[in-house]
């Protein structure tokens, strides 16, 4: 007959076992790959870009609906067919972002929900080196600080959603792989 | 003595020269990275290297964390906006996670906690038995406890490439993206410690390759190809260390090392032999060389027996295989838990005759020249200074250390970088420091090598380049 005592020490040896299983992920090879991942910025999600008519249509499914969200922002290779070219924003949520003129504000892209963007191919083709084939990304930028933190003394101008606030204390907290797009 | 002095002296010059040429680096291709034999071999040995410290930091719960970045692979690969092929840099990352816990099933460990079973030392930075035991003169031979564990270990390795984003007035920044197959293996672990009468760990190795999407990223679930090995560790009576690995049933590597100090002390009163250094002996026959694609020899001939050429895509039938027969030595010793010396030494022997598939030609009617194996394989030493060795019996470290090494392998004459010849000179300079918070030890250590031994046989692609190492542990 099972005592007390023997059932405690069953249930806490299942625990024990349950709790190394699911701490287990912690020690495999996914789990560090994930964290050196994270350091780095290595692209984790993707998207798809096509012409319609004149407009570039890039669209996403990546979510982000937590607290430090700050927009989404619209990347291309600064010249075309260069797969390895660095790349540069054309697309973000307020004007005083960039003043380069393939930069075009979205004030959609404020929002986490927001799904897709359309920017006009000629202000790229115009702007940047021609026709060709151009390589698209999505940033997903993040605050630097929570909320209770954007304060003053944290170096934040003013109320905190600000361009100018933009512009210094936010990050790229994810970014997609590339869509390849011919742009005629 | 010679050698490692003469190790000593070509690393610290091609130190020197390395900071003042520019030399240009080969195009990097793939080979060991794809050798599972290797690499299960390498996951095995941080299982390994990681439970040394568990046993003698004697730990309930541990994790370890580490990540290891090698730049400038130089990688000939086609650009998709132009479809030409280019010379692109890219960076070699492995990380590595372990996580370990351990039950007591009887008694359990002394000390009321952790810094105060930290004073006796760690590792190599253990002070001698008898120093800290005072009198006592023969091993204690009287179990304290009776151990169950559980550990999982994972290693990652593949290419990545940096690119850069100009956000315009937000800034510059930077990101990666996965680049050709990348290799995950995990160990999965069951232990039991009954010491100092035996040590038991069994488990599984699972090794996967998956690749990465065009776009850069990657899909956890896309595996390639994958594998399954078993392994058994054991350890009796404190001396006799034991491993094997199989895969479908055969044995792919066995290994068995005896620690020499702790068998004269099973026999004699071991305090006449405190002095002396810990050495440890030990013999492995590993199934290396498998006339894979990837490797940089062709086993017994470079014809197959009908006499036609080998070449990439034998099948399994087809394939001649080769054992590596090794022995080596290591010696350890400390002073007072301020200096720390080791020296480490192996020997080899090829099973069958090799081929350098390099040497195949048309020039020699594709016979190629038979390998000239180097007897020795490896050969390293380190010496490291403790700075905080007047707060050791407070469990506090910082330790500062510096080896070289040689190191031999038939795939080095084909990832070198210049020069000719299938050995290396490397070194290595090391910190590793201990500290706590809220009684917990936090470990930390940081590695700078280049053509190190023991690095090189983890990775030999990893020749000529720099590579940087950052650990970071949470024990208890």
């Amino acid at each position: 007959m099972r005592t007390e005592k023997s059932r405690f020490a069953g249930k806490t040896l299942l625990g024990i076992v349950l709790l190394a299983g699911a701490l287990a992920l912690q020690g495999c090879s996914y789990v560090s790959d994930y964290v050196e991942s994270k350091i780095t910025n290595r692209a984790s999600f993707s998207i798809t870009a096509e012409l319609s008519g004149s407009n570039v249509i890039i669209r996403w499914d990546e979510t982000d609906y937590s607290g430090n969200f700050a927009g989404y922002e619209i990347y291309v290779t600064e010249s075309p067919n260069d797969e390895y070219a660095g790349y540069r924003i054309i697309a973000g949520r307020w004007a005083g972002i960039e003043s380069a003129p393939c930069y075009k504000d979205d004030a959609n892209l404020e929002y986490s929900s927001t799904r897709s963007h359309s920017h006009d191919k000629n202000l790229i083709t115009g702007n940047l080196g021609g026709v060709g084939i151009y390589f698209f990304r999505v940033g997903i930028i993040h605050w630097d600080d929570n909320v209770e933190d954007r304060t003053a003394e944290n170096g934040y101008i003013g109320y905190w959603d600000s361009v100018t606030n933009y512009n210094n204390k936010t990050n790229i907290d994810a970014i997609s792989g590339y869509a390849r797009l011919y742009l005629p | 003595m010679k050698a490692l002095l003469k190790a000593s002296f070509i690393f610290f010059t091609l130190l020197f020269l390395n900071m003042t040429i520019n030399i240009h680096a080969a195009v990097y291709e793939a080979s060991t990275l794809h050798n599972a034999v290797a690499r299960s071999e390498t996951v095995l040995d941080l299982f390994f290297e990681r439970w040394e410290r568990i046993e003698e930091m004697e730990l309930y719960l541990d994790w370890y964390g580490k990540i290891n970045w090698v730049d400038k692979f130089k990688v000939k690969a086609v650009n998709a906006g132009n479809g030409q092929k280019q010379d692109v840099p890219m960076r070699l990352v492995r990380t590595y996670g372990s996580f370990t816990l351990n039950y007591p099933l009887l008694g359990g460990y002394e000390g009321k906690d952790m810094q105060e079973r930290l004073k006796k030392g760690t590792g190599k930075y253990q002070k001698p038995e008898e120093e800290e035991k005072g009198e006592q003169k023969t091993a204690n031979w009287e179990p304290k406890n009776l151990i169950v564990g559980f550990t999982a270990t994972g290693f990652h390795y593949g290419l990545t490439r940096k690119g850069e984003v100009n956000r315009g007035a937000a800034g510059q920044e930077t990101f990666t993206d996965y680049k050709y197959s990348q290799f995950f293996d995990d160990v999965f672990a069951g232990s039991l410690l009954y010491r100092p009468y035996f040590v038991i760990h069994a488990g599984v190795i699972l090794s996967k390759q998956i690749e990465p999407n065009d776009d850069g990223t990657m899909n956890y679930g896309n595996t390639s190809q994958s594998s399954k090995r078993k392994f058994i560790y054991s350890n009796l009576l404190s001396f006799l260390n034991m491993n094997a690995t199989t895969r479908k049933g055969e044995m792919e590597s066995l290994a068995a090392g005896i620690k020499v100090n702790k068998l004269v002390s099973f026999f004699t009163d071991r305090k006449k032999h405190s002095a002396l250094p810990q050495l440890t002996l030990t013999y492995k026959r590993l199934k290396l060389f498998n006339d894979e694609e990837y490797d940089a020899v062709w086993v017994g001939s470079a014809r197959r027996p009908d006499g036609t050429p080998k070449s990439a895509g034998l099948s399994d039938e087809q394939k001649e295989r080769a054992l590596l027969h090794t022995f080596s030595a290591l010696i350890e010793k400390q002073f007072s838990n301020v200096i720390y010396l080791s020296f480490y030494s192996e020997f080899q022997k090829p099973g069958k005759t090799l081929i350098d598939k390099q040497s195949v030609s048309a020039a020699n009617n594709y016979e190629g020249e038979k390998l000239r194996y180097s007897k020795l394989r490896e050969i390293y030493g380190t010496l490291g200074y403790n700075f905080l060795h007047g707060y050791s019996s407070e469990g506090y470290l910082l330790v500062t250390s510096f080896g070289v090494s040689r190191f031999w392998d038939p795939a080095i004459a084909l990832h070198r970088e210049n020069g000719t010849g299938y050995y290396k000179y490397g070194g290595i300079f090391m910190v590793e420091s201990r500290f706590f918070l809220w009684g917990i030890p936090i470990g930390n250590e940081i590695r700078i090598s280049k053509n190190y031994a023991p690095e090189l046989r983890r990775l030999v692609e990893t020749v000529d380049k720099w590579t940087a190492e950052i650990s970071i542990n949470i024990s208890f």
